[in-house]
């Protein structure tokens, strides 16, 4: 009897409870307003702080401990999407902050939810000054620098460009000869020219140009990557893969097998080797189309498939589809398929 | 007694008969070697052609072959350098018959060695931007600088003594030789008469180069092993890596030299300068180094292995153990203990043995610039199954031309040029003659061999009992 009434109570305490945390749940969440703020532009490599205001919209009164998730479109190997970077949680005036680090180039989109709609915030960023900080390594030793390798090896190539002054003292150093015959050739020798125009001054020539090409390239070290000027300096652009893998210049692209080397280059810009695996064995997300036939490569490439984009004549050629195809037989081979 | 004089003339007709007398062998010998060089500038072409695909390497093991022909000739290119430089230093007077072959082995392997470095690239045209884009920064550049520094330095010291020698050929075969061949030697031989101040200026010019060139060259191996050790790689994450490389250099340089003093030796008849007191002399310094790379590994590996931070374990399972198990104990057993127990046993103490010890201390001492650059590279980085490397045999042929083109260039400076320093020999000859007389005391070289190796027969090119 007592246990029934014990269950009664406790069973009417859990759903008075249970309301309150579900009603005040909803109200919290029904009531924020939430102020996001960003700079108006970022510089590449720079970390920028997101900034997220929390009020509570009846009382006006800033919410403390409430999470904002952060999140950024991106679009990959065809798809798009948000991926989430991270969390935060206000402060007792309702402020959280996000440190962002800005990693390419371009507009940045973020989008923050915890408030009662989603909250976009969009800014540029732009080329900025050096990327690379190098720490301190080396350069603790006070003084240590590219001078002290300028000097070394400068200093060995003055000691090799005296050594061939020295050469060039032993080629003019012929005095007449004691006997006539000899000294007849003797003056021949040098009517021909070679006194100065003889192997130990090109010697010595040659050991001068290499020497100072030596120092021209340490004094210029250190302005060779851009690093001084990197206005008008687009470093995004080694970032991507770009074209084939196939050396246009070298030949390559002159073989048989040019045109699944191309196609190879292509599965992999047009993202197909991110679900397909890039020597189209397959992976957990798709299965391997090596094996597909070309009618059919060409229905799934336009109209897509379940879980793959399609790909338009524009955007995808049909020159470009057949490389992707010659490419896919090729690997049919190589899989055995 | 004869005199020097007598003397002299013998050395010169030695030396100059290589120059004169070719014989049928040599040309089949050289077609062979141009057959070779051949066959590896095809398969290099092939490589231009196509691109790295061809060859074995791969994202994750980017070194091979190239990168371990590339370390050993530039290793064994320490030969001119320690024994014509070191010794000269030290006023080591039994030196002078082979400086000049050490000398010019040192130029020979450096060209051949810097090749491999543009073999290696997959796209040799962008060589320029080492120059372009160079940064001091860069351990590469300090290759590309130590490299072309010692090669300058090296011919440079080639040259210097050979000047009189040159001079001398130019003399003495005017008579029968070729108007280009003369007219090269009156060019290179730079009007050298032999006065007194040309004398001057050439000494004064060696004894600057010969000091020079022992910094530049351990600088140079000592950055080559830098190229290893800079990277954040288990098995090339060591302090002693600059002082091992040199050592090793050192070691390889003595066997290679001690194989194309035994050949030259035998096919030239120079039985009576190069004598087996240079044989035994050599080979003590290639035990004595011998004893140097022993203790180095044993100082590497014990460091790392007491200490077996993540990753060791897996290099030495692949060293000690596994795959690579066999080139390290051939390495170790044949190329680093051969040396020093020949050099202690009495009868194999001989030309023949001090040969076989050499030609397995340079078979070891290639495989182990195979391993150290393989095993490093295989070492995974990330929790990935480790990838395995086989060179093709495009691969396999350019190694096997840069071979060839090592001995073609030997084989066609022998013919061109004087192959012992007549003139450093006969002064040395004179000064000692003069000494003997100042004493009156009979001088006879042989007498300082202390071992007892027979000094006229010429001995089995491979060990066995006398
Ligand atoms: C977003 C991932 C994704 C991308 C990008 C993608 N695919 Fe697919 N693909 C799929 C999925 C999922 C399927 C359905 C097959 C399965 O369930 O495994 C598929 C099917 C195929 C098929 C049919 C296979 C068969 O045997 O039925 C072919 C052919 C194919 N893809 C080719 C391509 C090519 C070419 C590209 C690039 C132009 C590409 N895919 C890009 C995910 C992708």
């Amino acid at each position: 009897m007592t246990v029934r009434r014990l269950g009664r109570w406790a069973t009417i305490v859990l759903l008075v409870v249970g309301f309150v945390l579900l009603g005040s749940g909803g109200a919290l969440a029904d009531h924020w307003t939430v102020e996001v703020s960003a700079p108006e532009e970022g510089a590449l490599g720079e970390t920028i702080q997101l900034t997220a205001t929390v009020h509570d919209a009846a009382t006006g009164e800033p919410v403390e401990s409430a999470e904002l998730v952060f999140f950024s479109s991106v679009a990959f190997a065809g798809v798009g999407g948000d991926i989430e970077l991270g969390e935060a949680l206000t402060n007792d005036l309702g402020v959280a902050v996000f440190d962002y680090e800005l990693r390419k180039l371009g507009t940045h989109t973020i989008t923050i939810e915890g408030g009662d709609e989603p909250n976009i915030l969009s800014f540029p960023v732009t080329i900025g000054g050096q990327l690379y900080q190098s720490p301190e390594g080396i350069n603790l030793i006070p003084g240590a620098g590219g001078w002290v390798v300028t000097l070394v090896i400068g200093s060995i190539w003055v000691i090799m460009i005296i050594v061939g002054v020295a050469v060039i003292r032993v080629s003019r150093g012929s005095p007449p000869a004691d006997n006539e015959a000899e000294a007849e050739e003797d003056q021949q020798e040098r009517s021909t020219g070679t006194k100065w125009l003889n192997t130990a001054t090109m010697v010595t020539a040659v050991m001068v140009i290499v020497a100072g090409g030596i120092v021209a390239l340490l004094i210029r070290s250190p302005n060779t990557h851009h690093n001084r000027d990197p206005v008008g300096y687009d470093r995004s652009a080694v970032a991507f893969v770009e074209g084939a893998y196939a050396y246009p210049d070298f030949g390559l692209a002159d073989d048989a097998a040019a045109e699944a080397e191309i196609g190879r280059g292509l599965f992999v810009t047009f993202g197909c080797a991110g679900c397909h695996g890039v020597d189209a064995e397959g992976t957990t997300t798709a299965k391997s189309p090596a094996s597909a036939s070309y009618d059919w490569v060409r229905q799934v490439i336009r109209n897509g498939q379940p879980g793959m984009p399609s790909y338009s004549e524009q955007e995808l050629s049909d020159t470009q589809l057949n490389e992707i195809f010659a490419f896919l037989a090729e690997a049919r081979g190589e899989l055995g398929g | 007694m004869e005199s020097v004089n007598d003397w002299q003339a013998r050395l010169e007709d030695t030396t100059l008969d290589p120059a004169r007398k070719t014989t049928r062998n040599y040309y089949a010998f050289l077609f062979f070697l141009l057959a070779v060089t051949g066959w590896g500038v095809y398969a290099y072409s092939l490589q231009v052609r196509r691109g790295l695909v061809v060859t074995g390497m791969s994202d994750r093991i980017s070194w091979g072959l190239y990168i371990t022909m590339f370390v050993f000739f530039i290793g064994i290119s320490h030969a001119g350098t320690l024994i014509s430089a070191i010794l000269r230093v030290s006023h080591a007077g039994w030196r002078t018959p082979v400086t000049r072959m050490a000398e010019f082995i040192t130029a020979v392997a450096l060209i051949t060695g810097a090749f491999f470095v543009i073999v290696d690239l997959g796209r040799p045209d962008r060589l320029i931007n080492v120059l372009v884009f160079g940064r001091w920064q860069s351990p590469i550049v300090w290759d590309v600088l130590a490299v072309t520094t010692y090669l300058t330095a090296s011919v440079v010291y080639l040259y210097l003594p050979m000047v009189p020698d040159l001079a001398f050929f130019r003399d003495r075969q005017a008579p029968w030789v070729s108007r280009p061949k003369h007219m090269l030697y009156r060019i290179l031989a730079i009007n050298w008469r032999g006065t007194s101040d040309q004398k001057r200026h050439l000494r004064r010019a060696i004894s600057i180069m010969m000091i020079l060139i022992i910094p530049i060259a351990v600088s140079v191996h000592t950055v080559v092993s830098w190229i290893f050790a800079m990277t954040l790689r288990e098995a090339w994450n060591s302090t002693i890596f600059g002082f091992f490389f040199v050592a090793g250099a050192i070691f390889s340089g003595i066997a290679t030299l001690i194989v194309v003093m035994a050949i030259l030796r035998r096919v030239y008849h120079l039985e009576e300068y190069i004598t087996p007191r240079h044989f035994l002399y050599l080979g003590y310094l290639m035990a004595a180094m011998g004893g140097v790379m022993i203790y180095a590994n044993l100082s590497e590996y014990i460091t790392a292995g007491f200490k077996f931070e993540e990753g060791t374990e897996f290099l030495f399972r692949q060293l000690f153990i596994d795959e690579f198990a066999p080139y390290f104990w051939f390495y170790f057993i044949g190329g680093l203990m051969t040396p020093v127990v020949f050099m202690f046993i009495r009868r194999l103490r001989t030309i023949g043995g001090i040969v076989t010890a050499a030609v397995f201390v340079d078979l070891g001492m290639w495989v182990e610039r195979y391993f150290i650059v393989v095993t490093g590279l295989r070492a995974p980085l990330l929790p990935y199954e480790p990838v395995n490397y086989a060179p093709t045999w495009v691969e396999w042929s350019i190694t096997a031309g840069g071979f060839a083109f090592f001995a073609l260039l030997i084989t066609l400076f022998v013919k061109a040029f004087p192959i012992m320093a007549v003139w450093e020999m006969t002064e040395e000859r004179r000064e000692e003659f003069e000494e003997m007389v100042e004493y009156e005391h009979e001088f006879d070289g042989e007498e300082i061999l202390a071992s007892g190796v027979p000094d006229s027969a010429p001995e089995p090119e491979t060990g066995g009992p006398p």
